[in-house]
């Protein structure tokens, strides 16, 4: 095999070597957690009118069916959950973390993607949350919300 | 035998039923998205392996340059089964292969054609000293064939199949015989190219259609001497063993009903399970006329469809005792990757109606990433053919991959549909 084709040969598998490695990390590797906060602003219970289903800790908000499909079918194959005001502050401290807001079902809000690679544990540890506790309420396969108490205003 | 192939035409029901479960379920389950993405996975894993196959085999292809023997003025015999053909078209068909190199004979066959090509052709069949036989009814490419192959061959060494609009080039008969003077050569198949490529958007889009399949998989699979189809264009047999499997060939039957079209590819299947090598020639260059509007070419994408499951699911009958590869790569490749997509396939123009965003930002990145990859050649080696490429995929995922779902319920289907009847 002459030169040139060897060298052809060489960049034709590196590049599918490339694309392999990245199309299997994409797939199979480990993904951000990502975690929805309920938004402070223009979020009502009466957008939600579903069966209501769940219920907040301190009951203050409920959630519709419809509203909780929503939000799953955006982040499917995510781990979510829905975090308070101070445990974002926790969030904002300790790790490098994007805020980008979204619009659903007519309410704005806001998710946190956390950029850098975390272990679960730590995160529920550092959150105060348990998981099996604060499961309890729904959950899905690969996709679970932690029902807090969001600040709604 | 029937019974193997019975059990085969099953199991791809079995794999389409359990595809479109999959969509089904992962549409109303509540625990869908997991369905869907580990189905997706599988999926996906099953291409890059393909992907990688391919190129390994058409590395290899490159690394072992084999150097046929010479031709060596053995006697070629030239058969031209024709039907309805043009007169125009099969009048230079004959030129060419007249005016080819090789010391040949020319057998022309016509299959009951209504248009008199006798009286058009009396002159040039003189001239050159063309065996003609006249079928007065229709009876099919295959019996015209053997009655070329058991009646009118002379004392020859090799056979050349070419179709009736074909165009050789003047080198094309004695490069397309090469391999075969070696004892492992069974058949032979050359380079199709189309005369009319730059008719339209259509016949653009088979150039690169016919590029494909040549250099990149006829060639892939040239490198393990298994290529699977001789096209009908332009193939060669060694004659000892053709005449050996023409009785087999002419009395083929799928499910008790005589077969029809698809002979190339039975042919090829027929000389594989006898323990020959297959290869492709890609200096034997013929040309050919491509279907011009897309009525045309997909009545001949059904009809090569149903041809593509039945000689499939043919040649997992024989190919695990004499190319366990072969049988690999038919089973896990051509014939469930079809079917097994099909729940995909669905998922796709949902999310394209339902989440039109996820769609355009996560699956056409990732489509157009994968063509790239996969036909990586022709963006290096044929870059004027990438709109044509371009066409062709956006065709397939409209409508020719469905085509594959339909020809599995009509596959006894007999007609040839772009024969002019």
């Amino acid at each position: 095999m002459k030169t040139k084709k060897k060298i052809q040969w060489l960049g034709i598998f590196i590049l599918l070597g490339v694309f392999t490695y990245s199309t299997i990390s994409t797939t199979f590797g480990d993904k951000n957690i990502n975690i929805a906060m309920a938004a402070t602003q223009n979020f009502s219970i009466d957008d939600f009118n579903n069966n209501i289903i769940v219920l907040s800790e301190d009951q203050d908000i409920l959630y519709s069916e419809g509203f909780i499909k929503k939000l799953s079918k955006l982040y499917a194959n995510q781990e979510m959950c829905i975090i308070n005001d101070d445990q974002l502050s926790l969030l904002l401290k300790n790790y490098s973390i994007t805020l980008q807001d979204f619009n659903i079902m007519n309410d704005t809000l806001t998710l946190v993607e956390i950029k850098t690679k975390i272990n679960k544990n730590d995160l529920f540890e550092l959150l105060g949350l348990n998981q099996k506790v604060d499961c309890k309420l729904l959950k899905r396969k690969n996709v679970f919300f932690f029902l807090l108490s969001p600040q709604i205003s | 035998m029937k019974k193997t192939q019975l059990f085969y035409y099953i199991l791809l029901f079995v794999i389409t039923i359990f595809s479109l479960s999959l969509f089904l379920f992962s549409i109303f389950s509540n625990t869908n998205y997991d369905i869907l993405s580990h189905y997706s996975k599988a999926y996906l894993i099953l291409l890059l392996c393909y992907t990688w196959y391919t190129f390994i085999l058409l590395f290899i292809n490159d690394l072992r340059k084999i150097n046929y023997p010479r031709y060596r003025n053995e006697k070629i015999s030239v058969i031209i089964p024709v039907f309805n053909e043009n007169l125009e078209l099969l009048r230079n068909a004959i030129i060419s292969v007249a005016t080819a190199k090789g010391n040949k004979e020319i057998i022309l066959i016509d299959d009951g054609s209504t248009n008199q090509p006798q009286q058009y052709l009396d002159e040039i069949t003189k001239e050159f000293g063309i065996k003609t036989h006249y079928f007065s009814k229709n009876r099919g490419k295959r019996h015209a064939l053997h009655h070329a192959i058991t009646n009118l061959l002379g004392n020859t060494r090799y056979i050349v199949t070419i179709d009736s609009d074909t165009i050789l080039d003047e080198n094309a008969l004695i490069r397309i015989v090469e391999p075969l003077k070696m004892a492992e050569y069974g058949a032979t198949t050359g380079d199709v190219r189309l005369l009319n490529e730059s008719k339209n958007y259509l016949t653009k889009m088979q150039g690169a259609y016919y590029w494909i399949g040549l250099n990149i998989y006829k060639k892939a699979q040239s490198s393990l001497g298994m290529v699977v189809c001789c096209s009908g264009c332009i193939a060669a047999y060694k004659k000892e063993i053709i005449v050996s499997i023409i009785d087999e060939f002419v009395n083929q039957e799928f499910f008790g009903e005589a077969c029809t079209h698809s002979e190339d590819r039975h042919l090829t299947n027929l000389v594989l399970k006898n323990g020959y090598k297959v290869v492709y020639v890609p200096e034997a260059i013929s040309h050919t006329e491509a279907p011009t509007t897309l009525n045309e070419f997909l009545k001949q994408q059904q009809r090569w469809k149903r041809g593509y499951i039945r000689e499939s699911i043919y040649t997992l009958t024989y190919a695990w005792k004499v190319r366990p590869i072969l049988f690999i790569e038919i089973l896990f490749w051509n014939l469930t990757v079809p079917f097994f997509v099909l729940g995909l396939m669905m998922a796709l123009f949902v999310s394209i109606l339902l989440k039109p965003s996820f769609f355009f930002l996560t699956i056409l990145p990732s489509w157009i990433g994968f063509i790239f990859i996969r036909y990586l050649f022709l963006f290096l080696f044929s870059s004027k053919r990438i709109p044509g490429l371009l066409i062709y995929a956006f065709l397939y995922e409209l409508i020719l991959y469905w085509q594959f779902i339909y020809a599995l319920f009509t596959v006894k289907n007999k007609s040839w549909v772009t024969r002019q009847q």
